[in-house]
């Protein structure tokens, strides 16, 4: 049993999903904060494209960024930096394709959480940057969680962005999602089987895990609360 | 000190259009609903703001259109009582009322300090590790109150406190805040829509409806717009307490 | 209302069901007769089309290609042979060798099978889909070492392979042009060194996009691949006869489940495919005819 493409699938889900859990929960509280609805929805549209792309798009597109002979690739080429066909290009693909549902999921976190406590929290004198990590985050906190499974399973789970900018390297850059594909199309579906039942068992752990958490913050605080709910 | 606030703001259909200023210690606004007196108070807390105006406390102005000066809610020194208290759900009593708590440079007394005085002083003593989930409504409203006072602000907004209340608990709810005020240094600004209320709490009354101030005055003057209102005078029920202040040395 | 929707329903079933009927059949009579000498173009001509139509043969005929094959069978094999037999319809799915290998095991209605490798025809007629005897090896195609027009890469045949930054070849596992990769390097004595830092195709347009777009610095593809994409990648080398085991042969055969009302179609097809007409067809796309 092989088990490099369960290791880099592993490595590159972690080190993916810090990377998507800032930046998408940043993100979405900047663009909860634009004032300018028109504005608002067009930078939300722009974020949330690579959702309803296919994954392929989104690798094509990263190709044309990132890709050796583009400007942009030969310029970090100069000073040494490669992202295609290494391992850091599987965790660009994992963050891209991930991206869009953290970001939503926190969005949606954030906009539930009632204003009255921001604006509770504004007259007893807290600064803005004290609001959001006391306040805020906390309370956002189930749903921010659950964005970073749902985030991390895509992470897992991702195959076409990843098989046009990482290749499917054996012992570098083959994921267990490559990995399957290569086994059936080899014809050794026992392989196949074996990843596919890994890939399964870890992602339910992680489920499991974060819905445990998450169910029981939520109980300890929503009960008989009197705070008005939209 | 006085409060003075001019506030000019198109809001649903109409304009609120107020002008006034007030030195007494317990000032009424009393409207019915939809007449925009919430907003008055929101604009003086700076959760809103006004298209046009000028609003001071004392000699600090906190907004002044003409002047584009329009400080920060977190800075202008007004506490601001919500009518469904804002509690802070993921915090316990001790954390809600501690957060607030800013030990000025010149006080020697700790943040735990001041906090457990304050829980002292609003009878939650016991309650400091409970959610606000687990408390009754008169302890909310007491924790509202201490996390009100802890952030020691000059006047104090009150927005319609009583009426989600049924009779039985207003009474007791009352008597604290009386108690609270009466200890406190600061000036009062109280919304509401109950006569009774203001006439119990207030020394000045002011009646709004759509949106223009239609009468100030004493509580007397506030009775002929009512009609009918039960006379209290001032400082009947008013029990009194120690002043002792939390933030200073004993 | 409901009487109306319902009939609107039954009406559109109706168009649907008439519309799936019409795709089916090839045509109305079936007259199967035996495909005269007519039939085959005249070996001199390079044209298409001659003047006579051949007898009425219809049907539907599906070849399973090699995704080398795509270009010149959808480009100019079917157009010519349409013209000749106006009433067959000839569909072609294409993917490796190995995919449609796989396929045709799992229940795939293929009439003709065209494989980019022994490997995968033999394993057919070992699995009882296809007959020995049909089996007739056509083509050979050559392996090329590529690079993109824009590389300054330092490789400049297969043996200073590995002094690519980034190579790119077909999976030896389900792509015949991965094991004639392999074959070629394994001679060579480099195959364990790339083998370890290679990026596996699971088809040869993977492979081609790779190189194309500079991910791998230099790939191996058959000369077909590297001559339908002239501009964006350029030949370094080609695999020299020794180096492979055995050549790259492109075996065609029929698969013994054509039924009988499909046979004279499917038969015309594959006539045509092994004529010398369809054979320059083949060269101008890179392939050579097998003698062997």
């Amino acid at each position: 049993m092989e088990w490099a493409p369960v290791i880099i699938s592993l490595k590159t889900a972690s080190v993916s999903i810090l990377i998507t859990f800032a930046i998408g929960t940043w993100l979405a509280y900047l663009v909860c904060r634009i004032r300018k609805d028109s504005v608002r929805s067009t930078i939300d549209a722009i974020l949330t494209l690579p959702l309803v792309l296919p994954p392929t798009v989104a690798g094509f597109l990263l190709l044309y960024i990132f890709g050796s002979y583009r400007p942009l690739g030969e310029l970090l080429g100069e000073i040494g930096v490669r992202i295609v066909f290494n391992w850091q290009a599987t965790v660009i693909a994992a963050v891209v394709i991930s991206f869009p549902l953290m970001y939503r999921s926190a969005k949606a976190a954030f906009v539930q959480v009632d204003p009255i406590f921001m604006q509770a929290a504004r007259t007893i004198g807290l600064s803005e940057r004290r609001i959001v990590f006391r306040i805020l985050l906390p309370l956002a906190a189930p749903g921010l969680a659950s964005g970073g499974i749902l985030a991390f399973s895509r992470g897992l789970g991702e195959f076409g962005a990843t098989a046009l900018i990482a290749g499917n390297i054996p012992g570098v850059t083959r994921t267990m999602p490559l990995a399957i594909y290569s086994a059936v199309v080899g014809g050794r579906t026992e392989e196949a089987y074996r990843y596919v039942v890994i890939l399964i068992l870890v992602s339910f752990i992680f489920v499991w895990l974060l819905s445990f958490l998450t169910d029981r913050r939520t109980t300890r605080q929503r009960s008989g609360e009197r705070t008005p709910r939209l | 000190m006085s409060i003075s606030a001019r506030i000019v703001k198109r809001f649903r259909g109409f304009a609120l259009d107020v002008d006034f200023e007030s030195e007494s210690k317990a000032l009424g606004i009393l409207g019915a609903s939809g007449s925009g007196k919430t907003l008055i108070l929101k604009s003086i807390a700076g959760l809103v703001t006004p298209d046009e105006g000028r609003i001071a406390i004392g000699e600090r102005v906190i907004y002044d259109s003409a002047a584009h000066v329009d400080v920060k809610p977190q800075r202008r020194g007004v506490g601001y009582f919500f009518q469904s208290y804002a509690l802070f759900p993921h915090m316990t009593v001790q954390e809600n009322i501690g957060i607030a708590v800013n030990p000025a440079d010149d006080d020697d007394r700790s943040q735990s300090e001041i906090v457990s005085c304050l829980t002292e002083r609003y009878q939650l003593a016991g309650l400091e590790h409970r959610y606000p989930a687990n408390l009754s409504g008169g302890q909310q409203q007491r924790v509202a109150l201490a996390r009100i006072f802890a952030s020691r602000p000059e006047a104090v907004l009150l927005d319609e406190p009583f009426s989600a209340l049924d009779s039985y608990l207003r009474g007791n709810m009352q008597d604290e805040l009386l108690r609270a005020m009466e200890d406190y240094q600061g000036q009062f600004i109280l919304v509401t829509h109950s006569c009774d209320e203001a006439a119990l709490i207030c020394d000045t009354i002011i009646t709004i409806s759509g949106g223009k101030i239609t009468s100030r005055g004493g509580v007397d003057k506030a009775f002929d717009v009512c009609g009918g209102c039960r006379a209290l005078g001032k400082g009947s029920t008013r029990p009194s307490s120690e002043a002792n202040d939390c933030f200073m040395r004993p | 209302m409901k009487r109306n929707h319902l009939l609107i329903i039954v009406f559109a079933f109706i168009i649907a069901l008439a519309s799936f009927a019409g795709c089916s059949s090839g045509g109305g009579e079936a007259a199967t007769e035996e495909p005269a000498a007519t039939e085959e173009p005249a070996a001199t001509e390079e044209q298409a089309a001659p003047e006579e139509e051949a007898p009425a043969v219809s049907g539907a005929v599906m070849i399973a290609a090699a995704a080398s094959l795509e270009n010149a069978f959808e480009g100019d094999l079917k157009p010519l042979f349409n013209a000749q037999y106006p009433d067959v319809t000839v569909t072609g799915t294409y993917d490796s060798s190995g995919k449609l290998q796989e396929q045709i095991e799992g229940g795939l209605e293929a009439d003709i099978f065209f494989s980019a490798a022994l490997k995968q025809m033999d394993a057919l007629v070992e699995g009882g889909f296809i007959d020995a005897a049909a089996v007739t090896d056509l083509l050979l195609n050559e392996v090329v070492l590529i690079t993109s027009p824009q590389s300054e890469t330092k490789v400049t045949s297969f043996d200073n392979i590995t002094e690519a930054k980034s190579i790119a070849i077909g999976d030896p596992a389900s792509v015949p042009a991965g094991q004639y990769a392999q074959e070629v390097l394994t001679t060579l004595g480099v195959w364990d060194k790339v083998e370890s830092t290679a990026s596996m195709g699971t088809n040869v347009t993977e492979v081609l996009n790779w190189v194309a777009e500079g991910s791998a610095e230099v790939g191996i593809v058959y000369a077909t691949d590297a001559a339908s994409m002239p501009d964006d990648v350029k030949v370094l080398a080609i695999a020299s006869p020794e180096t492979m085991q055995t050549p790259v042969v492109y075996p065609v055969a029929e698969l013994i489940r054509v039924t009988e009302e499909n046979k004279a179609a499917t038969d015309a097809f594959v006539e045509f495919i092994k004529s010398p007409e369809a054979m320059s067809v083949f060269e101008s796309y890179g392939f050579k005819p097998y003698e062997g």
